[in-house]
C-alpha cells in the first residue's frame, strides 16, 4: 500500500498512528521532529505525511514549508496532527502548503478513513 | 478494525510524567519579569502533549483538566497575557494534580477528579478575566441555521486554483461524498467555462468547477466534513434540493452544461468500487462505543514490571562486548582440544584476554543500570523553592555534577535520605533572611547539592553556607540524653557525628518541615543499607557539608576475604574500621558470656564467628586470630577470624532468592574456584548482641 | 494536414507530470492534427492530468481536430467518472 511518514515527538501518539497504518497494510516510517522528519524525506519519497505541530527542533509548520521546498515532495499530501483549540494553526498549516488536518484526539479508525482522502 | 489502544497506554504514562518533569523544571526556573519564550514553549508543548495522548487514549478527565492550563499557556505564549508569579503556582500545581491523575490511572483506579476541579475553577476565573481569550477559545465553525435535512443537495464548488498543489484532490472529495450518499445519489457535473486555451494553462492550477447534486436526506454539515480542508479558500455554495428543485445550473457554457448532463447517465455505470453506506455508519458507531467505555480499559494496569530505558550506544556496546568474548572462547576451545605445554603461553595470553573480556563486560552490563543523578536531583529545585516560600526564606539552589550516573536501585534509594537532608539544611542549617543580613552575609542562602565519582564510589554532598552546627547545643543535648557521659570531652568532629545518634533531634521546637519523626539516625541507616557512609562537617556561622559515599551499585561488593576454619567469609570492605591481630589474653578479657575488648577508650563488643555459625569444636582454639573491627548501625564491633585473605569485588547475589534469609548474612557470592562464600550482615551481626553485649559493654565501661 | 501524433502518457498522468506533458503536448499542437493517446499504462491520475488532456482538446476541437484514446487504462476511467468527466473526454464511446 502506501508509504507513510509519522512524525511526532509524543512515542504513544507515534506507536499509535504506526501501529494503525501499519495494522492497515501501509509502510510507516517514524520521525520525531520535524529535522529527523526532513532527514527522512530527503531519503526516500513517501507517499504521505502525517506530522504533529507543536514539536521541538522544527515544529510542523516550518516542516510543511521545508517539504514543499523539495522537487520530490512538491505535491505529496502533508496532514497536520493538530487539536480542537488551536484554531490558528490549522489555517498556518494550509498557509505552509499542507494538505489537511487531523484534529486530535483521534481514534484509529478515524485516522484511517481521513487518509483515505489523500490516498489512492 | 479494531485496535485496543490499552497497549500504547504505558508508554504514553512514561512520556507524560517525563512532560510533566520539563514542566515543572521549567516552571521553577521562570522569572515572570522577563519570561523566556522558549521556556513557555516547552511548557506548552509538554501540556499539549498529554492532552492529546489523554484524548486519544480515553483519559478525558485529564485532558480536559490539561485543555484549561493548556489554554492559559497558550495567551501567555503568544503574548496576550503576561506571566504572573500566581500563575506559576497554579502551573505548578497543575503538575502535582496531573501526575496524581496519571499515577491513579496508572494503577488501575479512578483519579481524583476534585483537586482537578478545584484548580480547573481557577484557571477559568483567569480565562473569562481576558476578553480576547474568549475569541481565542471559541471554535470559528459557523454555526449553520439550515443545518436540518431535505431532499438532498445542490453544492457549487469552485477550488482555489492553487487547489491541487497542496495534494487536495476534487476526485478523492468526490469519492468520499459518493461513500457517503452511495453512487446512485451522486452526480458529478464539471465547469470547464474557467478553462483557458491551452497555450495559456498554467497545469498545475485547477480551473475546473463543479456542481455536484446530492439526492439523499443527508446533514449537511457531513457533507462539508469532505470539504473541510479547503473550504476556507474554496468557493462552495450548498442549496437545499427542495428549494432549488429545477436544473438551474449555474454557468454560462451551455454545450457544457449539456455534456454534463449525458454524462449523469454514465456516470451511474461507471466501474466504481464503493463502501456501503452501512459500513461507514458501522465503523462510526464502534468508535463512538469505544469512546465511551475509557475508564473500562485502564482496568488491571497495577503491576507494571518496573523498566528502564537504556540508550541504544549502551547495548551496542554490550552486543560488541559479547562479540569478543566469543572470539575469545573460541580460541581457549581451539586451543584446548590439542593442548601441550609449548602452547602455555598462548593459553595465558588467551586468559588474560578473557579477563579483559569479562571486566568490560561487567563494566558495560553495570553500565545499563546506571543513570544521571540528575533523576533524583530534579525534584529539589520544587521542593526549595516550596519551603523555602514556606519558611520566610530565600535561597538558591545550586545542582552540580548532575550527569554523574549511579545504579538505578541505589538512586530510588538516595532519594528520601536526600530529601531530608535538603529539607534539614532548609529549615535548621540556613539562617532568616534578617538573621543572615545581620551576620554581614548575603540575604539569599545557598544550598548546593553535588555529585561525583570517587574511586569506586559516588559522593553526594549536601552543602549549606548557613550557621553552621552548634556545638555547644548538641553536647548539652547528648549529655541530658544520656548519650554522651557528663565528664566526657569530646573534639569538634565527635560532636558533630552526634547528630546521627538513635533519638538525636537538635530543633528546639519540631518543626512541620523536618520534624516528621525522621531523624538523622534514620538517614544514616538508610545509607547504611545501600552500604554507604555519610558525615559531616560543619563550621560554625560559615555552613555545614553532609557527604555520602555509596558504592556505584548495588550487585557488586568491595569485600574483604576472611577465613574462619575452612570457610571463606566476605566482609564489605566500606564496614571494615580496621583490623588488628587479636591477643589470646585480649580475647579472654571476658565478663559473662560475652567477650568485650578494650580498644583504645573504647569497649567493643566481640563476636566468634567460628562460634555464630558453629564452626569450631568447643576444644579447637584459635591460632593466631585477627580481629575485624566494623562498624555498621553506628556501632562497633569486632568480629574474630583466623586470617585475612585478600580484597576483591564480587558480585551479589540473593541468598533469600536462591535459599532464605539467613540472620547474619546479606548475600552470598561465587568465588574464582567456584566455591560459595557468604557475605556477612555487619549490622545485623551486632543487632544479636543488643540484648546481652551492649548493657555489658556499658556497665564495664562505667567500672 | 500533417500526421497524427502519438503522446504516451506514461504511467502517472498527474500532477507532479503535467509540466512534461504539458511542453510535449504543446510541440504535437504545432505540428499535429489529431492527437493520440497512450493511456493504457496509466497507473495513477488526478484532476491535474485529466484536466490537461480536457484543454489539450478544447483547443484541437477549434481546429476541427480532436483527441483519440488509444488505450485508456482502469484508472483513467474510474477517475474520469469521479469527477464527472468521462463524456467531456470522449471516454464512454470506447470499451
Amino acid at each position: 500500500m502506501a508509504s507513510i511518514l509519522a512524525v511526532d515527538d509524543s512515542a504513544s501518539m507515534r506507536q499509535m498512528v504506526s501501529f494503525t497504518l501499519r495494522g492497515a497494510g501501509h509502510d510507516v516510517q517514524e520521525a520525531c521532529d520535524g529535522v529527523q522528519a526532513l532527514e527522512f524525506a530527503g531519503q526516500k519519497k513517501y507517499d504521505l505525511v502525517l506530522s504533529d505541530v507543536n514539536m521541538p527542533n522544527m515544529n510542523g509548520i516550518e516542516l510543511v514549508k521545508e517539504l514543499r521546498q523539495l522537487a520530490d515532495y512538491k505535491f505529496v499530501p502533508v496532514l497536520m496532527l493538530t487539536t480542537e483549540s488551536a484554531g490558528d494553526v490549522k489555517a498556518q498549516g494550509k498557509q505552509a502548503g499542507a494538505t489537511g488536518w487531523i484534529v486530535k484526539p483521534f481514534n484509529p479508525e478515524q485516522l484511517l478513513s481521513t487518509i483515505k482522502r489523500v490516498l489512492g | 478494525m479494531s485496535i485496543d489502544l490499552s497497549q500504547f497506554h504505558q508508554i504514553f504514562f512514561e512520556e507524560s510524567f517525563e512532560g510533566l518533569d520539563v514542566m515543572e523544571s521549567q516552571l521553577l526556573d521562570l522569572q515572570p519579569q522577563e519570561v523566556d519564550a522558549e521556556s513557555v514553549n516547552t511548557i506548552f508543548r509538554a501540556a499539549h502533549s498529554i492532552k492529546g495522548g489523554a484524548g486519544t487514549f480515553g483519559f478525558m478527565q485529564v485532558s480536559e483538566f490539561t485543555h484549561v492550563v493548556e489554554t492559559l499557556l497558550d495567551e501567555i505564549r503568544s503574548g496576550t497575557r503576561s506571566m504572573q508569579r500566581n500563575y506559576i503556582d497554579l502551573f505548578l500545581q497543575s503538575v502535582d494534580c496531573l501526575r496524581a491523575m496519571l499515577g491513579s490511572l496508572q494503577s488501575g483506579s479512578e483519579p481524583d477528579g476534585e483537586r482537578a476541579a478545584t484548580l480547573k475553577a481557577s484557571f477559568e476565573k483567569i480565562l473569562q478575566q481576558s476578553a480576547d481569550s474568549d475569541s481565542q477559545v471559541t471554535e470559528e465553525k459557523p454555526t449553520v441555521a439550515d443545518e436540518g435535512c431535505s431532499n438532498g443537495w445542490r453544492i457549487t464548488f469552485r477550488p482555489a486554483e492553487d487547489i491541487l498543489q497542496t495534494g487536495n484532490e476534487p476526485f478523492r472529495m468526490f469519492r468520499e461524498l459518493q461513500e457517503l450518499v452511495g453512487a446512485d445519489n451522486l452526480t458529478v457535473i464539471p465547469l470547464t467555462d474557467n478553462l483557458p486555451e491551452f497555450t495559456s494553462l498554467h497545469p498545475e492550477n485547477c480551473y475546473l468547477s463543479w456542481v455536484l447534486e446530492v439526492r439523499s436526506d443527508v446533514n449537511r454539515d457531513d457533507i462539508a466534513a469532505v470539504f473541510e480542508w479547503v473550504a476556507d479558500d474554496c468557493d462552495i455554495d450548498y442549496q437545499p434540493l427542495s428549494v432549488a428543485a429545477a436544473p438551474d445550473i449555474p454557468t454560462a457554457d451551455t454545450a457544457v452544461t449539456e455534456m454534463a448532463e449525458s454524462a449523469v447517465s454514465t456516470d451511474s455505470t461507471e466501474p466504481v468500487s464503493a463502501v456501503i453506506p452501512d459500513k461507514v455508519s458501522e465503523a462510526l458507531s464502534a468508535s463512538a462505543a469505544q469512546q465511551a467505555k475509557p475508564a473500562a480499559r485502564t482496568a488491571g494496569k497495577s503491576n507494571e514490571p518496573s523498566s528502564i530505558r537504556v540508550s541504544i550506544d549502551k547495548v551496542d556496546s554490550l552486543i560488541n562486548m559479547v562479540g569478543e568474548l566469543v572470539i575469545t572462547q573460541s580460541m581457549l576451545g581451539q586451543l584446548g582440544q590439542d593442548f601441550d605445554m609449548s602452547r602455555l603461553a598462548r593459553l595465558q595470553e588467551g586468559l588474560t584476554q578473557l579477563e579483559q573480556n569479562t571486566r568490560e563486560l561487567q563494566e558495560s552490563v553495570m553500565k545499563i543500570r546506571m543513570m544521571p543523578i540528575s533523576f533524583a536531583f530534579s525534584r529539589f529545585p520544587r521542593l526549595v523553592r516550596d519551603l523555602g516560600g514556606q519558611l520566610g526564606k530565600q535561597v538558591n539552589l545550586v545542582m552540580l555534577g548532575e550527569n554523574t550516573e549511579l545504579d538505578k536501585t541505589v538512586m530510588e534509594k538516595i532519594g528520601d535520605p536526600l530529601v531530608h537532608l535538603v529539607r534539614n539544611s532548609l529549615d535548621h542549617g540556613l539562617e532568616t533572611t534578617e538573621q543572615r543580613l545581620a551576620a554581614g552575609k548575603p540575604g539569599e542562602g545557598t544550598i548546593t547539592l553535588n555529585a561525583y565519582h570517587q574511586g569506586g564510589n559516588i559522593v553526594i554532598e549536601v552543602k549549606d553556607d548557613g550557621a553552621g552546627l552548634n556545638e555547644e547545643r548538641i553536647l548539652n543535648k547528648a549529655r541530658q540524653k544520656g548519650l554522651v557521659p557528663e565528664t566526657q570531652e569530646l573534639s569538634s568532629e565527635e560532636i558533630h557525628q552526634l547528630i546521627f545518634l538513635p533519638g538525636f533531634s537538635t530543633a528546639d521546637v519540631v518543626s512541620d518541615i523536618s520534624g516528621r519523626g525522621v531523624g538523622m539516625d534514620v538517614v544514616r541507616r538508610n545509607i547504611a543499607e545501600l552500604n554507604g557512609s555519610i558525615e559531616v562537617k560543619s563550621k560554625r556561622g560559615k555552613g555545614s557539608t553532609f557527604i555520602i559515599r555509596l558504592p556505584l551499585t548495588l550487585a557488586i561488593l568491595d569485600g574483604q576475604l576472611v577465613k574462619v576454619k575452612d570457610e571463606t567469609y566476605i566482609f564489605p570492605l566500606v564496614s571494615i574500621v580496621e583490623s588488628i591481630q587479636l591477643q589470646k589474653r585480649s580475647l579472654n578479657h571476658v565478663t559473662g558470656s560475652q567477650y568485650v575488648m578494650k580498644l583504645r577508650d573504647e569497649y567493643i563488643p566481640i563476636v566468634r564467628l567460628d562460634e555464630l555459625f558453629n564452626l569450631r569444636a568447643s576444644d579447637d582454639e584459635f591460632e593466631n586470630p585477627m580481629l575485624v573491627v566494623v562498624e555498621g548501625d553506628n556501632e562497633k564491633v569486632g568480629i574474630v577470624v583466623d586470617d585475612l585473605l585478600g580484597q576483591q569485588q564480587v558480585v551479589i547475589k540473593s541468598l533469600e532468592q536462591n535459599y532464605k534469609r539467613v540472620t547474619g548474612i546479606s548475600g552470598a557470592t561465587i568465588l574464582g574456584d567456584g566455591t560459595v562464600a557468604l557475605i556477612i550482615d555487619v549490622s545485623d551481626v551486632g543487632k544479636n548482641l543488643d540484648k546481652s553485649a551492649k548493657g555489658q559493654s556499658r556497665s564495664d565501661q562505667a567500672a | 494536414m500533417t500526421d497524427n501524433v502519438i503522446i504516451d502518457c506514461g504511467e502517472r498522468l498527474s500532477i507532479e507530470q503535467v509540466e512534461k506533458l504539458y511542453a510535449s503536448a504543446e510541440q504535437a499542437l504545432a505540428t499535429a492534427g489529431d492527437i493520440s493517446l497512450v493511456a493504457g499504462q496509466v497507473q495513477y491520475c488526478d484532476s491535474a492530468g485529466l484536466q490537461l488532456v480536457l484543454a489539450l482538446q478544447k483547443t484541437l476541437e477549434k481546429t476541427g481536430h480532436r483527441i483519440y484514446w488509444q488505450s485508456v487504462s482502469d484508472s483513467v476511467r474510474e477517475i474520469s467518472g469521479y469527477l464527472g468527466l468521462t463524456q467531456a473526454l470522449n471516454l464512454s464511446e470506447q470499451d
